[in-house]
């Protein structure tokens, strides 16, 4: 006798959400990846916090979370997506345990005030105020939960976690959020990305 | 290069994925829960066996983790200096070493099951773990991430190289982080919507057929061993 399976199609509309969320978590698996010398730090800066603004920019507060949480599934399962091609379950509950828990809210606060709620707006309309405070905001929550888990995990104290892991990138990180305003604005990205 | 999946026939590759996350994750807890260096040493020699039986050289994973050993050394460092007499405190650099010494630990852990895991076995165990349609969009989108990634990986280093024919080097940090972010992003929505067509095409189901997971004897073994670890984690903590 032959055995049949019911087979359930997920919906086109399904199929682009999900093939959007995994295009913004390995894009932030490449910016991961990229590093730029930076004279400030004696390790080279990723991208990493860039890809963070952009999942929250592009696919709003929802679906950039999503997007996010992907990321950190599929670094955990052996994708190299962390930070320099890293990935395990090892790497997400390191000393970076805070900087990358914070990602996915990260996310969601830029989706937040950049659309101004759960529904989307097209990003490119929207105020440059709105995209520097969005991320401006998202960045605080980056190090402030990022520094916590580093003072945790490394038994350190709050201004010494700050010097390490903070001090020295966060100018890097206004220079992500120049790029990141950038990319908003410029003309030479798929419509695709924008209309929905 | 990081450490990727390699088949094998060692005892870690024969362990079921789900396993093998559990154990990660008790071994884990015990290590922060024991802060002494007794309890390190012990997991030091079992990181060792587990990298000889890998036949993975304990050096080249060191120099896999070269960028976190930098910083991990001036956390150690800085966590010791004094503003003020004696100006550098052993006991605090020490404790912060300790600390990172652990860290550097449970990263081996984890490459350890990157080292011996397919991807579609963590898919596999994903939508035991996560029941239901989250769990299963969630793998399927784990399985794209998986495929976009070496795609994205090659043209951002063709653009990377390009930019820097044409005197990219030169441009301040933000400018530079622009074009490359422009190019890139705009390169990857273009490949990910013929993907989604190709998938629409094809008729995407619910339904995968993913790796079937079974435990062996093995498995129990290291269920149980999983289960202690987590209990004196816990015990330390009470």
């Amino acid at each position: 006798m032959s055995e049949h399976q019911h087979v359930e199609l997920v919906a086109d509309r399904t199929v682009d959400r999900l093939v959007r969320v995994a295009l913004f978590a390995a894009l932030l698996g490449v910016l991961s990846y990229v590093a730029f010398p930076y004279p400030l730090s004696p390790a080279p800066v990723t991208l990493q916090v860039l890809g963070v603004f952009l999942a929250g920019i592009f696919l709003g507060p929802i679906w950039g979370a999503i997007a996010v949480v992907v990321y950190l599934v599929a670094g955990a399962i052996g994708l190299p997506v962390f930070s320099m091609g890293q990935s395990g379950i090892g790497v997400l509950l390191s000393e970076r345990v805070g900087f990358l828990v914070s990602f996915p809210i990260a996310a969601a606060m830029t989706g937040a005030i950049v659309h101004g709620g759960r529904s989307l707006v097209d990003p490119t309309t929207v105020s440059t105020l709105r995209l520097v405070l969005g991320m401006t905001l998202a960045t605080g929550v980056i190090y402030l939960l990022g520094l916590i888990g580093f003072m945790i995990v490394l038994s350190m104290g709050p201004v010494e976690a700050f010097v390490v892991a903070g001090l020295v990138f966060l100018p890097a990180e206004v220079a992500k959020m120049a790029g990141a305003i950038a990319i908003v604005r410029s003309a030479r990205l798929p419509r695709s990305l924008i209309d929905r | 290069m990081s450490v990727a999946y390699r088949p094998g026939e060692t005892v870690f590759h024969r362990l079921d994925p789900r396993t093998k996350l559990w154990c990660q994750v008790a071994i884990v807890a015990a290590a922060y829960a024991y802060t002494d260096p007794l309890p390190l040493v012990g997991l030091t020699i079992a990181v060792l066996v587990a990298l000889s039986v890998l036949d993975l050289s304990p050096w080249r994973i060191l120099a896999t983790m070269r960028p976190v050993i930098v910083l991990l050394t001036i956390a150690t460092v800085v966590a010791g200096v004094r503003i003020g007499s004696p100006w550098f405190s052993l006991a605090d650099a020490s404790e912060t070493g300790i600390a990172a010494y652990r860290v550097l630990l449970v990263i081996v852990v984890g490459f350890v099951y990157v080292h011996t895991t397919p991807t579609r076995a963590s898919q596999a165990a994903l939508q035991w773990l996560v029941p239901g349609r989250i769990g299963r969009g969630l793998a399927v989108s784990v399985g794209l991430v998986g495929r976009f990634l070496p795609r994205f990986q090659t043209t951002a280093r063709r653009i990377r190289d390009a930019m820097a024919i044409r005197g990219g080097d030169r441009m301040s940090l933000h400018r530079r982080i622009a074009v490359f972010g422009i190019v890139v992003l705009a390169a990857a929505v273009r490949d990910a919507d013929r993907t989604s067509v190709a998938m629409r095409t094809r008729c995407l189901s619910w339904n995968p057929t993913l790796p079937s997971l079974s435990f062996g004897r093995l498995d129990y073994l290291a269920i149980v061993l999983g289960l202690g670890l987590c209990f004196l984690a816990i015990r330390s903590l009470l």
